[in-house]
C-alpha cells in the first residue's frame, strides 16, 4: 500500500520541474511578468531579424568568415602541392570517381537481380509444363 | 512521511541532479547548440519516460544508392494498386512522416490500404559534396520511381512531396511524366519570391552561397541549426516551460520530445545541391518561371499534367501559403485542388489534427484517383 502510494506520487524532481514551470507560467504574478518580458524581447528580435542593416551586417561578417576559410584551404592545398602530397580537392575528386564506380557496380548488381528474377519466373512457369509433357 | 523516506527522496533527487549535470556537460563538450540535447536528460527523468518511439512503422529497404535508401511499408491488406512514394526534404530526416504511433502519416496511409514507399536521404558526408540536382532528380528519384513501380507491380504511382522534397519532386515530374498518376505537394515552396524570411536572409547582396560551399563543401550542421534557431530564438527556449508545467502529462511530453528530437537531428546539406537551390530558387526565383535548368533541361512546371493536390499549412513561415498556391495555376491539369489547414509547417505531419482532420481528406483525394484492387 505504502509502495503504491509512493509510486503514484510524483518524484521530488518532477515537482521541482513543475514548480519552475508554474512560477514562470501565465497563472502566477512572476509568470505574467516573465510573459511581458518574453513578448517584448520577441518583438525586438523580430524587428532585428527583419532589419536590412542587421541582415547586411550579418551577411558581410559571414562572407568574410567563409572567404577567409577558402583562403586558408587554398593555402593548405598549395603547401600540400609543394610537398607533392594529394590535396583535399584531389582526394575529393578521387572519392567521386570511386563513388561513381561503386554506383555503376550497384546499378549492375540491381539489373542482374532483375534479370535473375525474370529467369527464375520463366523457369518456374516452364517446369510444370515440362512435367506435364513427361507424364 | 517518515524521516527515512524523506531522506531517500532527497538523496534520489540529488543523485538525479548529478546525473543530469553530467549528461549536460557531455552535451556541452560535443559542441551542440540545440536546447533539446541539454533539456532531454532533465525532462526524461522528471517525466519518468524513455526515448520517444519514433519511426514506428515496420519497413524493408528496397533500394540503396550512396547514403540514400528507398523504404517500403507494406499494408496488411492492400486496397489500392497505385502505390504512394513519399519524397522528403534534404533538411532533417524523413521520419517526421512516420512520427509516433497513432501520429504517423505513413502509418495512416498504410492502414488505409496503400502500398507506401519513402525516400530516406540518409546522412550526407564528404561523398555527397559533388552530388547535384541532376543526380537527385535524374538518378535517385528516377530510380526510386522505377523501383516503386517494379516492387509494387503497378503501372503508375502517386508522388507525395513534402517541403523541399516537394520542390525536387516537382522538378522530377516536370522532366519525367511517365509512370506518374497523381501528385501531392505538401508545404512545398514554389514561388520563392514569397519565401518569407528565407528569401530575405538569402538575398544575393548579403548571402554569398559560393563562399559558403567553397569553404565547407557541405553546409555544416551548426550552420543549419543556427539558421533555424534564428527564426524564433526566444520561443525556442521558452517553449520548454510549457513542458515543465505539463510534466505529468506523458502523452504531451512524449510528443514534444519526439518533435524536438527530430528538429535537433540535423544533417549536413549537400553543397552543390544547396548552391543551385539558393541561386536558382531563392536568389533568382527561376523555379516557378521555367528558367531553372537541370542537366541542360529546363524545369517547366507547366509540363505537369497529372492530378495535383496542394496541401498548405496556414501558419507556415518556411513554405508560406503564398509561395505554394501558385503551383495550381502553373500546372496543366484541370484536376487540381488546394487544401488548407490551420497548422504550422510541421503540424501537417505531426499535429493531433493529422489523423482526425488532415490525413483522412488527403487519403480520400488520393484514393479516388488510384486504381482499386
Amino acid at each position: 500500500m505504502a509502495d503504491s502510494q509512493s509510486r503514484d506520487k510524483p518524484t521530488l524532481l518532477t515537482r521541482a520541474v513543475k514548480s519552475v514551470g508554474q512560477l514562470l507560467g501565465p497563472t502566477t504574478k512572476t509568470g505574467r511578468a516573465f510573459g511581458v518580458v518574453e513578448k517584448n524581447l520577441t518583438q525586438v528580435i523580430d524587428r532585428l531579424g527583419q532589419s536590412d542593416t542587421y541582415l547586411d551586417h550579418v551577411g558581410r561578417t559571414l562572407s568574410k568568415r567563409f572567404q577567409s576559410r577558402v583562403k586558408t584551404n587554398t593555402a593548405r592545398e598549395n603547401l600540400l602541392h609543394a610537398l607533392r602530397l594529394p590535396t583535399s580537392s584531389e582526394v575529393s575528386n578521387l572519392r567521386r570517381d570511386v563513388r561513381s564506380l561503386h554506383d555503376q557496380m550497384e546499378a549492375l548488381s540491381a539489373q542482374l537481380e532483375v534479370v535473375l528474377e525474370s529467369i527464375e519466373k520463366k523457369q518456374s512457369t516452364a517446369m510444370p509444363s515440362e512435367k506435364e509433357k513427361s507424364s | 512521511m517518515s524521516f527515512f523516506s524523506k531522506t531517500r527522496e532527497v538523496s534520489s533527487f540529488l543523485k538525479s541532479n548529478a546525473e543530469i549535470a553530467g549528461d549536460m556537460i557531455r552535451v556541452a563538450r560535443s559542441g551542440s547548440i540545440s536546447p533539446y540535447h541539454y533539456m532531454k536528460p532533465l525532462i526524461l527523468r522528471a517525466a519518468e519516460l524513455g526515448e520517444p518511439p519514433l519511426a514506428p512503422t515496420p519497413y524493408e529497404v528496397v533500394y540503396t544508392k550512396g547514403t540514400m535508401r528507398l523504404l517500403h511499408y507494406a499494408p496488411e491488406k492492400r486496397k489500392y494498386q497505385t502505390p504512394i512514394l513519399f519524397i522528403y526534404s534534404l533538411i532533417n530526416r524523413w521520419y517526421i512522416l512516420d512520427f509516433l504511433p497513432g501520429r504517423s502519416l505513413i502509418e495512416f496511409m498504410v492502414k488505409q490500404g496503400f502500398d507506401v514507399y519513402a525516400i530516406d536521404w540518409g546522412t550526407p558526408g564528404p561523398d555527397e559534396r559533388q552530388v547535384g540536382w541532376e543526380d537527385v532528380v535524374n538518378v535517385l528519384i528516377k530510380n526510386s520511381v522505377k523501383w516503386t513501380l517494379r516492387k509494387s507491380g503497378a503501372k503508375d504511382l502517386t508522388i507525395y512531396g513534402y517541403c523541399m522534397g516537394g520542390t525536387m519532386a516537382l522538378a522530377y515530374a516536370s522532366l519525367h511524366q511517365e509512370g506518374l498518376r497523381n501528385f501531392v505537394a505538401q508545404a512545398t515552396p514554389v514561388d520563392f519570391s514569397e519565401g518569407g524570411v528565407f528569401t530575405a536572409w538569402t538575398a544575393p547582396s548579403r548571402f554569398d552561397v559560393d563562399a559558403l560551399v567553397d569553404a565547407y563543401g557541405n553546409v555544416p550542421i551548426q550552420l543549419m541549426e543556427t539558421g533555424f534557431s534564428s527564426m524564433a530564438p526566444v520561443q525556442r527556449m521558452t517553449k520548454w516551460l510549457e513542458v515543465f508545467r505539463k510534466i505529468e502529462d506523458k502523452d504531451f511530453v512524449m510528443t514534444f520530445l519526439g518533435m524536438e528530437h527530430w528538429a535537433a537531428d540535423n544533417v549536413e546539406f549537400p553543397g552543390e545541391i544547396y548552391r543551385q537551390y539558393i541561386k536558382d530558387c531563392y536568389q533568382s526565383n527561376n523555379f516557378c518561371n521555367a528558367r531553372m535548368k537541370i542537366a541542360g533541361h529546363t524545369v517547366d512546371l507547366a509540363n505537369i499534367t497529372c492530378p495535383l493536390l496542394s496541401v498548405l499549412a496556414e501558419n507556415d513561415p518556411i513554405a508560406p501559403p503564398k509561395s505554394s498556391e501558385v503551383l495550381n495555376k502553373i500546372i496543366k491539369s484541370s484536376d487540381n485542388e488546394i487544401m488548407r489547414f490551420p497548422v504550422g509547417h510541421i503540424g501537417l505531419s505531426t499535429s493531433s489534427k493529422g489523423p482526425k482532420v488532415i490525413w483522412p481528406k488527403v487519403a480520400k483525394w488520393i484514393g479516388e484517383r488510384s486504381v482499386v484492387i
